[in-house]
């Protein structure tokens, strides 16, 4: 039976107090933060304390009591699952409310249900149908000039609404630039604050405080960073030496490009106490536009364009850094380097030793030549080369006759001589051989002695067995020279390095340091690879987050992007929306009808069946101009066309197709223009209006729309731009109502109406809007098939359909955020009832070791103060 | 999950608690705008029709505009072709004073006292028909085609003139060159009287002209000394150009042409004939079109589609005719008035001549022909009218079911949305009461 320890269990006591008295701290604590946004509950860790079994009067028998409670540190309860869970879906949140709300003010500018009179006939959409409205009057009464008038009002209110609509787009894009730049801000602020807060539970771990506090901090800041973009956290333990290890914390990009050869989505954004910046750089490499992979063509299989300096010439590449440079319209970030918080760059080096020609003899750094000469006899010198000469004698040489024939003897001499002298080997003898030593690594070179030379194939050097007395000197020479001279091409010179500079990998990336250096007698070519960080330059879609939703808010175009975007940048572009498409689509819309009306409004004069007339230099008896039909021979064409009725051209080579003879006129069906237009190239035109001019056709009407109010140059115009055309507003143009001169002008018809009908026809017209009409890159040539209304209810769509779906998701995010959340705090939360239960239980505990105490005492007391005091 | 926490609970809460208030909001917003969506977001397909139900709309506004702008043009050119069938005839008989009464009462009248008289009274009729032909509607005269505005009617020395052409223009009947593959007309040069294709000169058809070679012969046969006519001589100058009986030029023919007798017409004379006769043709057809709300469109040659117009264009000469007949007599009412004026005028209150009071005769059918002529015109003018007001009603009731059908896709159900405004707001009430007892439970406050 073991013993007791008199006061043992008041020590029982007191630690049950100490860990009751602790529990109710962490209680406090938690109960204290339970607002504290991001705070982790807090547990008291305590083990039981049992002190060491070989005490003094340790019994035979197992019946160990335990001594009470240690408490042993204070931990979190989080679960790193929950907590990747959580940053996926906030990132996602992140993206698709950033998303949705620049969809939203898309939409408040651009949409106009329930806007405009009659409770929603909108705005820009009702005002093409006034200017229906007023091309209907028109018609009725086309002589009209008030109704010309009304047009010019309802054409300026409609350019006006344009030039609003484009204006408060271009305002939203510059606003929401200022929010990508306020983002980055952001982020970057986040990026500092992590690694500030890294740096100092770094300190705080390796003095063994585990910064809880701070830790709750820094989560919180990452949570906050998932927002802004999709991240991939890592915690491991890095050495500090000593064989302590502390926690490291590493956030990489969360590999968020769909691309898996991209490896920039990965870069690292924090290394422990190192982060890097996102930097929005101003120039960035001009993308070719026209770039397609599987091209051919000499410029457009590259990715990036450069221009030749001297000559001019635009050429492909796909190095980015020899690129043009241009501006950063695209919103290309960059993750820069990662420095601490004083400035200092990350670095890490591994070295490497490589063996260097292990066959090629002379690389080694120790070379044995073994002496195996005999047959000297006195007199004779022995010459070794380089100047060294020993002199065999009884008396007064070098070498006495049996010293010379003794290996041993003749290799300590050489030796003791060759040591004389500052060279770059260290010479030893060793049981009859000579011991060459070079004394230090890398110093080689064909002009240093150190180098070790070439004996030959054989690699070992070997003496001759014996040599002649006579000529001695000469044959001696031989026993070394091969060993010791710079004898040409012998040389197995070790291949030269670099002085002091390392080698630079060709992305920067990677420095290089080598030297050679001696071990266990093998020579090895010693690389130290120091690893820098560079400047990533992220790919289109590496980020994630409400980060990337700004910026393809701010670049997105669709169905505008060009092929070198699609190819080259984001192969779905073309199915992404932001605000240039929406820019864009509405610069088509504004192109569109002005073209057309434009068109509409110009043209060549006719007579009533649709032939083009010409002046005839006459008046007649009234002083009118007096007109004939144009009938020259480029007036007339055959073509032929096949069983389908579809153009074949203007010869016919296989005889079976079926000729038609047509006469040129404003009516014209495409196969009749297609036939004129080749016809009329043969004869030197490249046009039908360039053959009416020298002709002597007649034009008039004139633009009515431009690009700005104060010309007619018609060129260019976009949404923010069309503008009612200046000769137009001033009445020097109107609307053309007819190009027809009844009977070549006898016949007056001062209401004809046909081009107002035209016009009128064309509000209903089924027109395809090409996108390479506004963006000549654009890589589709098809965006919508419909009028004008159809068009912005097109556009409507796409961004009624856009918000809606977005909506939907970002619904669907923000439930699930708010459930991982919500389990996250399932573990990591503080709950009342938790707190309340401990509270209680560490109250309990503490009672009870005072009670403990208090028994204690009594016993105690017993045993001191009434045991023994029987029959007093 | 195996913990609860407050701050979970309270999470869930405060997002379940934002949900309801957004639902109430929406429900409310519904409430208030009365509109089943305010985005296209909310409903992009009701939206979309919507929008093409409110262009519908606007666009048969102004089609109902244009078509009864159009309407009450019709109206005006009703009333005036109303006021010229009552110059001309009156139904039941009730006018005494219109154009047919009066030339039958000059053809007719036994003592002829009153011819000079009615002459005058025709001539005042026809110029009133021709003023009716003038009316305007608004800036723009209503029987003037394409040129409304312009007169379309003028009277130059007692000839009509619609839109400057002569109304009565006629293309001469003249000998065809049998030479030519196309019918061209027989030309020859006035002046030397010899076929040639330079000639200034037609020949008008007929046989009265022509002379037999018997009877050319005979007169110097007779006489040496008599002088033969001029004939037409072919292109060489010496050899007689010869005719068939039917006077058409034939190489084996027994006929000469007596130039003396022949009737020409000068080539220039005869072009501006056949091109006030096309100039004619082409502005009693002359279209020009108005959407009324048919389709309006064009076909592959940019040329509207007839039937997707309304051919808006009221050609004067449409109604009251234009040309020559058979007999040379004019189909235009006017014209004939004037020929019945000048013959009635040149008989004066004497007797008839026979050839007069034929060609009054005939001249009286002929414009009993006019008019019926001009009465089918006046009746499809009435039905057209007529479309055009049923066209009106049509935009009407057109118009007020497209309100109606944009009404029903855009406005919400009042009790509907009532209904859904308070199930929301009682949800969100609901809420809050959770709320109030989420936020208070807690095993601390049961600790003593």
């Amino acid at each position: 039976m073991g013993t007791v320890g008199t006061f043992e269990t008041f020590t029982t006591a007191r630690l049950g107090i100490y860990a009751a008295q602790k529990g109710l701290s962490v209680t406090g604590n938690n109960i204290s933060n339970i607002n504290t946004i991001g705070y982790t509950r807090q547990r008291v860790d305590q083990v039981s304390l049992k002190t060491g079994a070989n005490d003094r009067y340790r019994s035979e028998y197992d019946n160990h009591v335990g001594n009470g409670v240690l408490v042993t540190g204070i931990s979190q309860i989080r679960d790193p699952y929950l907590d990747i869970r959580y940053r996926t879906e906030r990132s996602d949140v992140g993206y698709t409310d950033t998303k949705l709300n620049g969809l939203n003010y898309i939409s408040a500018i651009l949409e106009e249900v329930a806007k405009g009179e009659n409770d929603g006939d909108g705005l820009l959409y009702a005002q093409l149908q006034k200017m229906a409205e007023s091309l209907r009057s028109l018609s009725a009464s086309a002589g009209d000039k008030t109704n010309d008038t009304l047009l010019q009002g309802a054409a300026e209110s409609l350019a006006m609404l344009f030039n609003q609509y484009a204006g408060k787009l271009e305002s939203l894009r510059q606003t929401t630039m200022d929010s990508f730049q306020e983002s980055l801000d952001a982020v970057n602020g986040i990026l500092t604050n992590i690694r500030n807060l890294n740096d100092a539970i770094r300190k705080s771990d390796i003095h063994g405080d585990g910064a809880l506090e701070m830790r709750d901090e820094r989560n919180r800041q990452i949570d906050a960073l998932s927002e802004y973009m999709k991240i991939d956290v890592v915690y491991s333990m890095e050495d500090i030496g000593g064989g302590t290890q502390v926690e490291k914390l590493t956030i990489r990009l969360g590999n968020a490009n769909p691309d898996k050869q991209v490896t920039s989505d990965s870069a690292v954004l924090v290394d422990g106490i190192f982060a890097a910046h996102l930097e929005m750089p101003d120039k960035i490499p001009e993308i070719n536009p026209q770039y397609d992979p599987a091209s051919t063509d000499a410029v457009n299989q590259f990715r990036y364009l450069v221009t030749d300096p001297d000559t001019g010439a635009v050429r492909g590449t796909d190095d980015p850094e020899e690129a043009n440079q241009v501006s950063n319209v695209n919103f290309n970030l960059t993750v820069g380097k990662l420095l601490d918080d004083k400035g200092r760059e990350w670095k890490d080096s591994t070295v490497t030793w490589t063996p260097v020609t292990p066959d090629v003899p002379g690389t080694r750094a120790i070379y044995t030549v073994p002496i195996t000469t005999n047959g000297w006899a006195n007199g004779d010198v022995i010459d070794i080369g380089d100047g060294l000469r020993f002199q065999v004698a009884a008396s007064g040489g070098h070498l006495t006759e049996e010293e010379a024939n003794d290996p041993v003897k003749l290799a300590e001499v050489i030796a003791a001589r060759l040591n004389r002298y500052d060279r770059g080997y260290a010479v030893t003898a060793e049981d009859g051989s000579l011991v060459f030593t070079a004394r230090k690594a890398g110093a080689v070179g064909p002009t240093d002695k150190a180098t070790l030379k070439n004996q030959g194939p054989d690699a070992e050097p070997a003496l001759p067995k014996s040599v002649s007395t006579g000529g001695a000197s000469q044959t001696a020479a031989i026993i070394f020279g091969s060993l010791l001279e710079n004898a040409p091409g012998t040389d197995a010179v070790l291949p030269a390095l670099p002085p002091d500079q390392p080698i630079v990998s060709a992305d920067g990336r990677f420095s290089t340091y080598s030297t050679y250096a001696e071990k266990d007698g093998e020579w090895f070519r010693v690389e130290t690879t120091v690893q820098h960080t560079l400047p990533v330059n992220l790919d289109d879609n590496d980020l994630y987050g409400s980060l990337q939703a700004t910026r393809e808010l701010l670049t997105e175009s669709g169905e505008f992007s060009s092929s070198g975007t699609i190819n080259g940048v984001d192969e779905s572009a073309a199915i992404k929306r932001g605000i240039p498409f929406y820019q864009k689509a509405l610069d088509l819309l504004a192109n569109q009808f002005a073209t057309r009306y434009n068109e509409l409004n110009s043209g060549y004069l006719v007579d009533q069946n649709g032939h083009y007339i010409r002046d005839t230099g006459r008046v007649n008896s009234k002083g009118e101009t007096v007109y004939e039909t144009i009938a020259d021979p480029g007036t007339q064409v055959t073509y032929y066309v096949n069983e389908a009725g579809e153009y074949q051209g203007l010869t016919d080579p296989t005889g079976t197709l079926r000729a038609i003879t047509s006469t040129l006129s404003n009516n014209m069906n495409a196969n009749e223009k297609k036939a004129f237009q080749e016809s009329l190239a043969a004869r030197g035109y490249d046009s039908i209006d360039a053959y009416l001019t020298a002709v002597g056709g007649i034009k008039v009407g004139g633009n009515l729309f431009s690009n700005q109010g104060d010309s007619n140059d018609a060129t260019g115009i976009t949404a923010s731009n069309i503008s009612v055309a200046l000769d137009w507003s001033e009445g020097k143009t109107h609307v053309v109502t007819s190009y027809v001169k009844l009977f070549n002008g006898d016949v007056p018809n001062t209401t004809q109406n046909e081009n107002v009908d035209h016009m009128i026809s064309m509000l209903d017209k089924a027109l395809v809007y090409n996108p390479q009409d506004i963006e000549p890159n654009a890589a589709s040539e098809y965006l919508f098939n419909g009028s004008f209304n159809d068009m912005l209810s097109k556009v409507w769509s796409t961004l009624g359909n856009d918000q809606r779906i977005t909506s939907v998701v970002l619904d669907n995010h923000y439930t699930y955020m708010t459930e991982v959340d919500t389990n996250r705090d399932s573990v990591s939360g503080v709950d009342l009832n938790d707190e309340a239960m401990n509270m209680m239980q560490y109250q309990k505990a503490y009672s009870a070791a005072c009670r403990l105490m208090t028994t204690i005492d009594e016993a105690l007391d017993r045993l001191i103060n009434n045991t023994g005091v029987v029959g007093r | 999950m195996i913990r609860s926490t407050t701050g979970g609970v309270l999470r869930g809460y405060r997002a379940n608690l934002m949900k309801s208030f957004i639902s109430l909001n929406k429900a409310r917003t519904t409430a208030l705008t009365q509109r089943n969506f305010n985005s296209f977001a909310e409903d992009p397909v009701a939206a979309a029709k919507s929008f093409q139900l409110r262009k519908a709309r606007m666009s048969v506004e102004s089609q109902h505009a244009i078509c009864d702008d159009t309407y009450r043009k019709y109206q005006t050119g009703w009333t005036a072709l109303d006021g010229v069938s009552k110059l001309i005839d009156t139904e039941n008989g009730t006018q005494i004073n219109n154009l047919k009464n009066i030339t039958h009462r000059a053809l007719n009248d036994p003592t002829g006292d009153a011819r000079s008289t009615l002459s005058t009274a025709i001539s005042q009729i026809s110029e009133a028909i021709v003023q009716n032909m003038n009316q305007k509607y608004g800036e723009n005269f209503v029987f003037a085609g394409a040129d409304g505005q312009n007169v379309p009617f003028e009277i130059v020395d007692n000839k009509l003139y619609y839109r400057g052409v002569p109304v009565d223009a006629a293309v001469p009947d003249v000998v065809a060159d049998p030479s030519s593959a196309d019918g061209a007309p027989l030309a020859f040069d006035f002046a030397t009287g010899t076929v040639s294709a330079t000639g200034d000169t037609y020949l008008k058809t007929g046989t009265s002209a022509l002379i037999s070679q018997a009877e050319f012969d005979q007169i110097t046969a007779n006489d040496p000394t008599a002088t033969q006519p001029q004939v037409l001589m072919q292109s060489d100058g010496t050899t007689i150009q010869r005719f068939n009986e039917k006077g058409e030029p034939d190489p084996n023919g027994e006929y000469y042409l007596n130039l003396e007798k022949a009737e020409t017409v000068s080539k220039t004379d005869y072009e501006t004939a056949q091109s006030d006769v096309e100039k004619l043709e082409y502005l009693a057809g002359e279209r020009y079109y108005v959407d009324i709300g048919l389709g309006f469109q064009e076909n592959e040659r940019s040329q509207l589609i007839p039937s997707s117009g309304f051919d808006a264009a009221l050609n004067g000469i449409h109604f009251i005719g234009y040309g020559l007949d058979e007999d040379g007599d004019p189909k235009n009412i006017y014209s004939l008035a004037q020929r019945m004026k000048e013959i009635a005028a040149r008989v004066g209150d004497g007797d008839w001549s026979d050839a007069d009071y034929e060609e009054f005769h005939r001249l009286v059918g002929k414009l009993e022909d006019a008019s019926d002529e001009f009465k089918t015109q006046y009746t499809d003018m009435s039905a057209a009218t007529e479309k055009l007001k049923n066209n009106v009603e049509l935009l009407e009731d057109n118009y007020y079911t497209l309100v109606e059908q944009t009404s029903d896709l855009e406005d919400v159900n009042m009790v509907e949305s009532i209904t859904t405004f308070i199930w929301a707001q009682y949800c969100y009430n609901a809420a809050l009461k959770v709320g109030n007892s989420v936020l208070s439970q807690s095993l601390m406050d049961y600790l003593n």
